[in-house]
């Protein structure tokens, strides 16, 4: 195969990884050296689904050695094979960087040969960037489960952020779907990443290994898992693991007519939903339990934020003029901008309802659960109903289950962690 | 209405704002856009003097910070018909209330005056991943584009910070405004009115690679395109390649 179709073949390969994001490093440039890292990440196109080009994402090979159900490059697949030389990699990333295409690398692999044997050429890949090519851009490695430790340390160092895919959100699915990875092989390796980042972070050593720290991503709608579950896992890995991101990710059904795997992709609101609960446990100080307190999954019609406010009406209205910062956030309609905002501008005086107006907080939904100078704006205060006027609001048209999502219009919202 | 009509660009705004305070205190606003003055407004010319210019910029620091000149200066260069309008509205208040007006959120100059600084600084922010390098053969690598606001300036020191190891130029057709870095230094220079350039051989493959990658990555099924039109508006496309 020619460098085009091999490219093809791992970028195939490669583009239903969804963690992207290339924010969190702020690599300062250097004389003699390519490259710097932004710390808010720069979006280089868009792709006709409307999903944000930051970093180049390729496949090293896709040969694999396992058969995980849920995958295209599984062993079993009958599809083009092809990999990339450490070397073709780097010359891809330095002429895509040095024209502005791209951000930085993003690099994974299927399994070849062995894990080690595919780590170890992964290592050599970023080494060869980061020392002979003077590559000094943003670099996230997929590391490989089960390879040593002591490779991983060694990427480490020339890599901003790296990432073990937690897959399946149980260890049961995990038996079931991807049997020859083990749960060991996958959160041993999360926790010695956890570690490294936090010597980086508090020890300040010369040598920063994974500035940008470490995520993750589980595949939604493959198993039987549940959100309340999904969140708490999430929770878990934010609280111990110090994550800096849980991506989610839409199974999509590549591989037909196996019984243990469902015939169709999940609603994909739901994928959707995951994020908004997920800003809001990283940006808006909720914690899953609250928002999920017993075993069920979040609602469809309903953004999590004001599904949560209008099971927990008791706690409102909050006067605008008075509220906490932290209790700002809590209400639907304003978003961590506005919090902060009006925070900031009551010190110089009281705030009227043309304030917020102009402030594009969005009244439409927040009017029923403030007060603004002791006057309430809202027609109702009757829980039910106002749920049933937010839920006539909602963006997301129901259902999508057909691969036609139109409703990705609406998407940004938790792009921008706005809602 | 009295008018005070400054030449178009900061130091000329910057020196009628000196004047709306000491000269010419009746003055109702500043503007030099051609539609701002009417029948029935007296205009104003005001011819530019750096020294009070200068005044004026040492003032503004003074009162509300280095940061707070800098955001007023970046949003100068937005193409807003109405932003000496906005920006003298909201300098009045910066001068009368100095720190304070950076967190006065709630009120409506400020948040004008926002909106115009927001406007610019977005522009920025999508042109630094936006703007697209082609390798002459040379090895300089050239950019061209052309936004809505007068943004050249702002994008030099990203790029001449990320790329400081490449010889290169940036080139705003729609102003005629050219700068570039020669490993050494920044030039700013007014465009020529052609410009010719000869590509180097690796160009033509890196390019078509990137085309063939963009259509790659995108999921055939999930197809939107009034999202991207919306993330990457069509004002843009025709200095990205890969459109
Ligand atoms: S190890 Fe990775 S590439 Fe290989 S089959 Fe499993 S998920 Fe796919």
């Amino acid at each position: 195969m020619d460098l085009e179709d091999r490219i093809k073949v791992l970028t195939e390969g490669a583009k239903y990884d969804v963690s992207c994001s290339s924010s969190g490093s702020n690599t300062s440039a250097k004389t003699g050296y390519l490259g710097s890292a932004a710390s808010s990440g720069i979006c280089h196109s868009f792709t006709s689904d409307g999903r944000c080009i930051s970093l180049l994402k390729i496949l090293m090979s896709n040969h694999c050695i396992y058969d995980c159900l849920y995958c295209v490059n599984r062993r079993s697949n009958d599809l083009p094979r092809a990999r990339m030389s450490p070397k073709e990699l780097c010359e891809l990333v330095i002429n895509f960087y040095k024209r502005n295409y791209i951000e930085g690398f993003f690099l994974s692999s299927a399994v070849e040969g062995s894990p080690n044997q595919t780590m170890q050429k992964l290592l050599e890949t970023v080494e060869l960037l980061r020392t002979e090519y003077k590559f000094r851009g943003y670099i996230h490695l997929k590391a490989i489960p089960g390879a040593d430790s002591g490779l991983l340390d060694r990427a480490s160092m020339f890599v901003d952020r790296m990432s073990l895919n937690i897959e399946l959100p149980s260890e049961r699915s995990l038996k079931l779907l991807a049997p020859q990875k083990k749960k060991e092989a996958i959160v041993s390796p999360m926790k010695q990443l956890s570690e490294t980042y936090l010597q980086t972070k508090l020890e300040r050593p010369r040598i920063k290994k994974i500035p940008a720290g470490q995520t993750t991503q589980m595949i939604i709608g493959a198993s039987p898992d549940s959100d309340a579950s999904i969140m708490r896992l999430s929770q878990g890995l934010y609280d111990h693991f110090k994550l800096k991101r849980v991506y989610y990710s839409s199974y999509v059904p590549v591989n037909t007519g196996n019984s243990l795997l469902p015939m169709l992709p999940p609603d994909l609101r739901r994928e959707h939903r995951l994020y908004e609960a997920d800003f809001l446990l990283r940006m808006y100080g909720f914690r899953a339990e609250e928002l999920l307190p017993e075993d069920r999954n979040l609602s469809l019609d309903l953004d999590v934020k004001s599904d949560w406010a209008v099971n927990n009406f008791a706690n409102f209205p909050l006067e605008i003029n008075k509220a906490s910062y932290e209790m700002l956030l809590r209400v639907p309609g304003i978003g961590t901008r506005n919090a902060y905002r009006i925070a900031e501008a009551r010190r110089h005086g009281k705030i009227g309802f043309d304030a917020l107006k102009k402030m594009r907080v969005v009244l439409k939904r927040a009017k029923y659960f403030i007060t603004v100078d002791g006057k309430f704006y809202g027609n109702t205060d009757n829980p039910e109903r106002i749920k049933n006027i937010l839920r006539g609001q909602e963006l997301l048209p129901a259902p999508v289950r057909s691969v036609q999502l139109s409703f990705f219009d609406t998407m940004p919202s938790y792009i921008s962690g706005e809602f | 209405m009295k008018v005070l009509v400054p030449e178009p660009h900061l130091a000329g705004f910057l020196t009628a704002v000196y004047h709306a305070y000491y000269t010419h205190k009746d003055a109702g606003k500043i503007s030099s856009a051609p539609q701002a003055v009417t029948l029935l407004d007296e205009a104003i010319e005001v011819a530019t003097d750096l020294r009070l210019a200068c005044k004026v910029r040492k003032g503004i620091q003074r009162k509300a910070g280095v940061a707070a000149y800098t955001e007023i200066a970046n949003a100068y260069l937005s193409c807003d018909d109405k932003k000496e309008e906005k920006i003298f509205n909201y300098l009045q208040l910066l001068f009368r209330y100095g720190r304070a007006v950076l967190t006065m959120y709630a009120n409506p100059e400020v948040i004008a005056f926002r909106d115009v600084y927001n406007k610019v600084m977005h522009e920025v922010h999508r042109f630094t991943g936006f703007l697209r390098f082609q390798e002459l053969a040379s090895g300089v690598y050239y950019s061209y584009f052309g936004g809505d606001n007068d943004i050249i300036e702002l994008l030099m020191p990203h790029f001449k910070t990320r790329l400081n190891t490449q010889k290169f130029i940036l080139h705003d057709i729609k102003r005629g405004k050219l700068t570039y870095w020669d490993g050494a230094a920044i030039h700013l220079v007014p465009a020529p009115d052609t410009v010719n350039i000869l590509l180097s051989d690796n160009e033509i493959l890196f390019s078509s690679l990137w085309k063939q990658y963009h259509k790659n990555v995108a999921i055939d099924g999930r197809k939107n395109l009034k999202l991207q039109t919306r993330l990457v508006p069509k004002k843009y496309r025709w200095f990205m390649n890969e459109f």
